[in-house]
């Protein structure tokens, strides 16, 4: 995928935490470009009427506010330690007032005791809106599965059930559970690696698993 | 019971990405709209005179190469920025001048990281780290928040937000994650 064969990087948590630490306010602002930039863009690539002059995306291109974490709230945050735990309370507030989500379970995923080996970890976070509940999960890497698939799956306590719900192509992915499937019925999440082969039953090649704890 | 009904994923982000790679006008105006705002910051700091040229260099270039995007190796996000960092470096080579340090404001301390390079790198590092952190759903934002610039350990987050111990380092790792997954992305 490289254009310029740039060496991949490897980053520590500590060289993470400092990055992300140190980091200046401004660094969340964002200068969005003159809208003639994607008036020639569309121009070069033919795209709409805009040989003619006359773009038809020409101020209909709204560039995505990072309303998320503007510099001002950052920097009112950052100065206002002594009130943090009021803070606190507060963002959390919030984000329920904002998104209504509400978290039902957690997981942490290893491969501890599984068949198949990986330095990878994952967790697994059970969330639920107003019209159902999903699962997110996020993985430190993508376990190595060949020309295989990586599959979620969430299994009942005693293993008699097993509900897929869904293939893991990137590290992070959120994956909605059916009706009648909770955490609670099925409190054990797992991935493995299933083969191309059209058996769409669980291939018993698990590589990560953990089970969901209630907060 | 085995898996006789399947549901597909839904991943953040994929919907563009997929877009972009689709090869749709539509596709590449979602990219556009969604990256442009980073990739313009990041020239803009770099190379301020230049700042709208190569930003329109960036996603051409992206849109022409765009097969060899792969989600599987990192985000769109971070695969425009790696293109943005070399078109960056291109123009000032092409002007005869050496490429610059990023100053740290009017203090004009140089910035470096030994392990990444280039000042250049560090400014597009930094700028990705906050679109990682954008990312994050509302909840493992705030918790990240307040690990990385509070320096509250997980006990007294969860102490201070009533979100249980195990969700506190679930959505730190989860944020290590995502800026993991922006830093190391191949680009």
């Amino acid at each position: 995928m490289s254009l310029y064969g740039s060496a991949p990087r490897a980053f520590s948590d500590d060289e993470l935490i400092a990055l992300a630490h140190d980091l200046e306010a401004e660094y969340f602002e964002r200068v969005a470009p003159p809208p003639h930039v994607w008036d020639n863009i569309a121009a070069e690539l033919g795209f709409g009427d805009t040989k003619h002059g006359g773009s038809a995306h020409r101020g209909a291109m709204p560039i995505a506010s990072p309303s998320w974490f503007s510099p001002a709230r950052l920097l009112s945050i950052a100065a206002a330690t002594l009130l943090m735990v009021g803070v606190a309370v507060a963002v959390v507030t919030n984000a329920a007032d904002d998104s209504a989500v509400t978290e039902v379970a957690a997981a942490m995923m290893t491969d501890e005791g599984l068949p198949v080996a990986t330095t990878a970890t994952a967790d697994a976070v059970v969330l639920c809106e107003d019209d159902g509940c999903y699962v997110e999960v996020t993985l430190s890497a993508l376990p190595d599965a060949g020309e295989a698939n990586l599959e979620l799956w969430v299994i009942t306590s005693d293993i008699d059930a097993v509900q897929s719900l869904g293939n893991i192509t990137t590290i992070d992915g959120r994956f909605d559970l059916p009706a009648g499937v909770s955490a609670d019925d099925y409190p054990i999440v797992d991935i493995s690696i299933e083969p191309n082969d059209g058996d769409e039953t669980h291939s018993g090649q698990s590589v990560l698993r953990g089970t969901f704890d209630q907060p | 019971m085995t898996s006789a009904v399947r549901f597909s994923p839904v991943h953040v982000g994929d919907a563009i990405e997929d877009g972009f790679r689709s090869g749709s006008e539509q596709g590449l105006a979602a990219a556009y709209q969604a990256h442009s705002a980073l990739i313009h910051t990041l020239c803009a700091r770099a190379h301020p005179k230049a700042a709208a040229d190569i930003t329109q260099e960036v996603f051409l270039a992206a849109w022409k190469a765009r097969d060899r995007f792969d989600p599987s190796h990192g985000p769109l996000a971070a695969w425009l920025v790696g293109i943005a960092k070399n078109k960056i470096i291109d123009v000032y080579r092409k002007e005869g001048r050496r490429v610059p340090e990023a100053s740290n404001g009017d203090s004009g301390r140089v910035e470096r990281v030994p392990s990444t390079g280039a000042p250049i790198e560090l400014l597009a590092d930094k700028l990705l780290i906050s679109e990682a952190l954008a990312t994050l759903p509302e909840r493992p934002r705030q918790i990240v928040k307040l690990a990385f610039y509070q320096d509250m350990t997980h006990e007294q987050i969860a102490e201070a937000t009533n979100v249980p111990l195990g969700t506190v380092k679930s959505d730190i790792r989860r944020g290590l994650a995502r800026l993991r997954r922006y830093l190391e992305a191949e680009t």
